[in-house]
């Protein structure tokens, strides 16, 4: 039997795979038929019939989604018959759904308006009461028209099938049924938002775009996701200079069809909070100033730092997701300085030299669909680059697997093998315990320094074993994440997975934070420029710092340090928002522009340079980077050659990128024995809170009410060592004492089964856990506060 | 996302033994698990009278199925009570057959004798009236409504107090 069929639709002869559905094969060859349920990303669920077309000697009309093509079938969706079925069907979802298309924030791009202008009839033959649906509230980001729903069910599909997160169910039956959550509860997915553009009719929308514009009127402008390292293609809906929404661009190649609700939902944060004119510092004050002025004091404070305390004095911090020009522009302002102290890494811990290579996936994104063996060590994609992390999801449905060596045995959206909750120190044991077995299962010789880095590992042996045969046997990627890139121990991990590659065969994936960290990295936005340098941006000798769309106090992991450095000396903030303790000690502030607002290239982690224009110009008097450092690069003496007028000119400076650099030396492993000891009090493990680790997102509200956004604002806490210190409901608060018991800071918890025993998971850059932030040390103190209990910590 | 701890409450260790038993009749792995979920709603019903959310969190960790599918099969079938209910439940059939031979006269007599509408439960918790039951199978033997799973042939409205009375 042959795999192929010959079939015939609408009077033209396809060849087509055996199996597939006639709804495939005629939307391969642009015959369209209507359709509410079927949609090519999800399953079948055939229960719309709108799809109903003629097929010679069935007895019935056939939903064409769900009808498979069998050899010498003749298809015809145009027939009367097929005309008068998908009339009738037409006819009947109208008879409950509301014909008020006016007031529908849907209108204008609702499939069911399309189609009913197709083929429904001009007015409605049912007089009877339409049925109505209570709404229920499913969260900030999408709003529910419910009596508007006509029981597609793709939403549901959606939530169970692509988000792994089945939140969403048709409950009840017959003319009861409803789409609801389980228990009236807010979506939690990080891409729930995706539900929006699925459903086909005006059931489920944007909540904060909520009758604000009608479709017809905005402009869609392309641009690019810039919250993490996937380069996500979006479209920018925008009003009179103003992004209204966001919503996905397809590419099948990055992101498909879908956008991590943070990637959807940060366009809010550039009307919120913004830096609007340039600021100077003078009696103690800032007060506003004109651009010159303000360009010129900051141009004369760098320079002026460097003559006085040399080229050390002075150092630059950008974030990871400043665009390819930026970059570009950075370092050379760093070279006219002759400064080296110049990083984008914001994440990381120490000062030591990183031996890390440069951050990649080792393949393209969308190669992490194909069945292989994940490990992720240090990393958390799911909250890391959320839509690469649908593709890990369909590679484990497709028979790939995933183990995950992390501090937090955080939840995952599909079946893992093993996800251990290690403590920080765990990690880094168990990572090197996992070689030395890797390394004994093909015989090899162990690396000096690993055995002894892997006492005192929490793993039994089995699960070490599996492990390694799993990573050993075919494809296989490790990631290493956020929470390796910053750990106090970050290099030693870095060497151990990388040798745990070779010796597995695996390929290494580094996913860095930012949209932007391997362009920058290619680019040399690195200590030194090669980052072979120790570099500690926070401790003498640096006594001024510029900071480049950085917002210190939330951006970083220890913003303790960095307060403590910027209310030493001084410093240039070119920002788009402005934080409390920043205004506090900032001597320049230069307003920047946000993305959306400014052109540029980026570079995903898969290594493709992505462009994007301006979708809105910069509000007030904000500038495009690019601009900014341009004058201050010429007001520190540079040239045009370096400094280009026009953008234009600038592409031509960035490109061609760099080659990535090879041959870097790796960092050699303990040779002493490694302390096991657990410390007194707990552990602070800190990662980046995913709906507020920039600047933009921190400013969106609606990202902050949702799940993730208030798990951000608390800190994690074990449920047992919740019972042990009396922590209660349903406001547990806990006090926070640092090590040497100079302060004492009071946080909200959530008791979080995630979090290891003995450990505090703090996520940084949500303002409500500022003050525990700036705590220094690792290990704190706790106490519950409750109103009257207070049970103290061992 | 697990935010917070579930809850410790799970099934009882009558209904997981029973459901331990019946595993062995189903395949393996999520498509047994979802075959067992009718009889895993089924005998926490009998033993807790209805399904609150708590129950449906129990049976889903159990079953290690999605809370929502539960919910949405708890929610299907009428048999499934997800609201409190009195000690006895009375379904009147009001389907065709039974609608020609009086079901409805039984049920207004029904309504108003425990002084409760469809869907609701008597203030003494003695009875619950079902809401729209439909062909109880029993056409035959018209009009026809069942208590607790028993059936009351050929009722007629002069035989309600009778029936009732042997249902303290
Ligand atoms: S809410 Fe929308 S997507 Fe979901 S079932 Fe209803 S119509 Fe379909
Ligand atoms: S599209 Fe075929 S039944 Fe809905
Ligand atoms: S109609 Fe009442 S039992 Fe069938």
């Amino acid at each position: 039997m042959s795999d192929q069929v010959r079939i015939e639709i609408d009077g033209q002869v396809f060849e087509a795979p055996r199996g597939s559905m006639v709804m495939q094969i005629a939307d391969q060859h642009g015959i369209y038929i209507p359709r509410f349920c079927y949609h090519d990303k999800l399953s079948i669920a055939a229960n719309c019939r709108m799809c109903l077309v003629e097929v010679e000697k069935a007895p019935k009309p056939l939903p064409a989604c769900a009808t498979p093509v069998s050899d010498g079938m003749k298809v015809y969706t145009k027939s009367p018959r097929a005309l008068a079925a998908q009339k009738a069907t037409m006819e009947f979802l109208l008879i409950n759904h509301p014909l008020d298309c006016p007031v529908c924030d849907q209108g204008g791009e609702c499939e069911l308006q399309d189609l009913a202008l197709g083929y429904g009839r001009s007015h409605s033959r049912y007089e009877q009461r339409k049925r109505v649906v209570a709404d229920e509230d499913i969260g900030p980001l999408v709003s529910t028209d419910m009596t508007r729903c006509i029981y597609c069910s793709r939403c549901v599909r959606f939530t169970a099938e692509v988000a792994g997160e089945p939140e969403l169910g048709i409950v009840g039956r017959g003319e009861h049924s409803a789409v609801r959550t389980a228990l009236e509860s807010a979506l939690t997915s990080e891409v729930s938002a995706n539900v929006i553009d699925l459903c086909p009719v005006g059931a489920l929308n944007s909540k904060p775009f909520r009758f604000r514009a009608r479709s017809w009127d905005m402009l869609a402008l392309p641009g690019l996701a810039l919250h993490d390292g996937v380069g996500s293609h979006l479209h920018a809906h925008t009003l009179r200079g103003q992004v209204m929404r966001v919503v996905p661009r397809e590419n099948e190649e990055i992101n498909e069809i879908w956008l991590a609700d943070r990637d959807r939902f940060s366009y809010l944060g550039l009307e919120r909070g913004r830096q609007l004119v340039p600021l100077v510092r003078e009696e103690g004050e800032l007060r506003p100033a004109g651009w010159d002025e303000a360009l010129d004091r900051a141009a004369a404070l760098l320079a002026e730092t460097v003559r006085a305390g040399g080229p050390e004095s002075v150092a630059v911090l950008a974030s990871p997701s400043s665009s390819l020009e930026e970059g570009a522009l950075l370092s050379r302002l760093a070279d006219r300085l002759g400064v080296p102290g110049l990083d984008h890494r914001l994440w990381r811990d120490s000062g030591q030299v990183s031996t890390f290579p440069e951050p990649s996936l080792g393949q393209s994104v969308a190669a992490f669909a194909e069945p292989q063996t994940f490990l992720m060590v240090g990393c958390y994609l799911r909250h890391e680059a959320p839509v690469l992390n649908l593709r890990v999801r369909r590679s484990v449905l497709g028979g790939g697997c995933v183990h995950a060596l992390n501090p937090c045995a955080w939840p995952w959206n599909y079946p893992v093998r093993s996800n251990p909750a290690l403590g920080l120190e765990g990690l880094r044991s168990a990572l090197a315990a996992l070689l030395v077995t890797a390394q004994k299962l093909k015989d090899g010789p162990v690396p000096e320094g690993v055995e002894i880095e892997a006492r005192g590992s929490p793993l039994d042996g089995e699960m070490l074993e599996r492990m390694a045969r799993d990573l050993g046997e075919g494809p296989a990627t490790i990631l290493v994440g956020e929470t390796a890139l910053s750990h106090p121990a970050s290099e030693t991990i870095g060497t151990l997975a990388r040798l745990l590659a070779e010796a597995t065969g695996a390929r290494l994936a580094v996913v860095a934070p930012g949209a932007n960290a391997r362009g920058l990295h290619r680019l040399g936005v690195l200590p030194g420029g090669d980052g072979l340098r120790p570099f500690t941006p926070w401790a003498a000798p640096v006594r001024a710092h510029l900071l480049f769309g950085v917002q210190p106090e939330y951006d970083l992991l220890h913003p303790g340090r960095a307060l403590a450095a910027l209310a030493r000396g001084q410093s240039v903030h070119v920002t788009t928002h402005l934080g409390p303790q920043s205004a506090r000690h900032a001597t320049v502030v230069l307003p920047l522009a946000a993305g959306f607002e400014t052109p540029g290239g980026w570079m995903n982690l898969e290594g493709r340079v992505q462009d994007a224009h301006a979708s809105v110009p910069p509000p007030g008097e904000a500038r495009p980077g690019w601009k900014i450092l341009r004058d201050l690069g010429r007001l520190l003496g540079g040239d045009e050659a370096s400094f280009p007028d026009d953008f234009a000119a600038l592409l031509e400076l960035r490109s061609p990128l760099p080659p990535p650099r090879s041959g870097l030396p790796s960092t050699p492993l303990s040779t002493g024995s490694v302390s096991a000891s657990r410390p007194e009090g707990f552990v602070l493990l800190r990662t980046r809170a995913p709906h507020a680790c920039d600047p933009l997102l921190r400013h969106a509200p609606a990202l902050q009410e949702t799940a993730i956004g208030r798990r951000g604002a608390t800190i994690g806490l074990n449920p047992e060592d919740a019972r042990r210190l009396g922590v209660s409901a349903p406001h547990p608060r806990i006090e926070i004492r640092d090590d040497g018991g100079r302060r004492t800071v009071v946080a909200e918890v959530t008791v979080d089964p995630a979090v290891p025993r003995g450990h505090l998971h703090l996520p940084v850059g949500s303002p409500a856990l500022l003050e525990v932030g700036t705590l220094d040390g690792q290990v704190v103190h706790v106490h519950a506060v409750a109103d009257k209990i207070e049970v103290a910590a061992p | 996302m697990n935010q917070s701890a579930l809850p410790e409450r799970g099934l009882s260790e009558e209904v997981r033994r029973t459901l331990e038993r019946s595993r062995a009749h189903y395949p393996e792995g999520e498509a047994g698990r979802r075959s067992l979920l009718l009889e895993a709603l089924r005998l926490v019903q009998e033993e807790r009278g209805w399904l609150d959310a708590e129950a449906l969190e129990a049976v889903a960790a159990y079953l290690e199925l999605p809370l929502v599918d539960v919910t949405q099969v708890a929610s299907f079938y009428s048999m499934y009570e997800l609201h409190p209910v009195g000690r006895h439940s009375i379904s009147v059939c009001t389907n065709l057959s039974c609608h020609l031979c009086g079901g409805e006269e039984l049920l207004a007599a029904l309504e108003q004798r425990l002084g409760i509408r469809c869907g609701e439960t008597t203030a003494d918790g003695r009875f619950t009236l079902k809401k729209e039951e439909e062909c109880l199978a029993a056409c035959c033997a018209a009009p026809v409504l069942m208590i607790d799973h028993q059936y009351h042939e050929r009722v007629r409205v002069e035989d309600v107090d009778r029936i009732l009375e042997s249902y303290p």
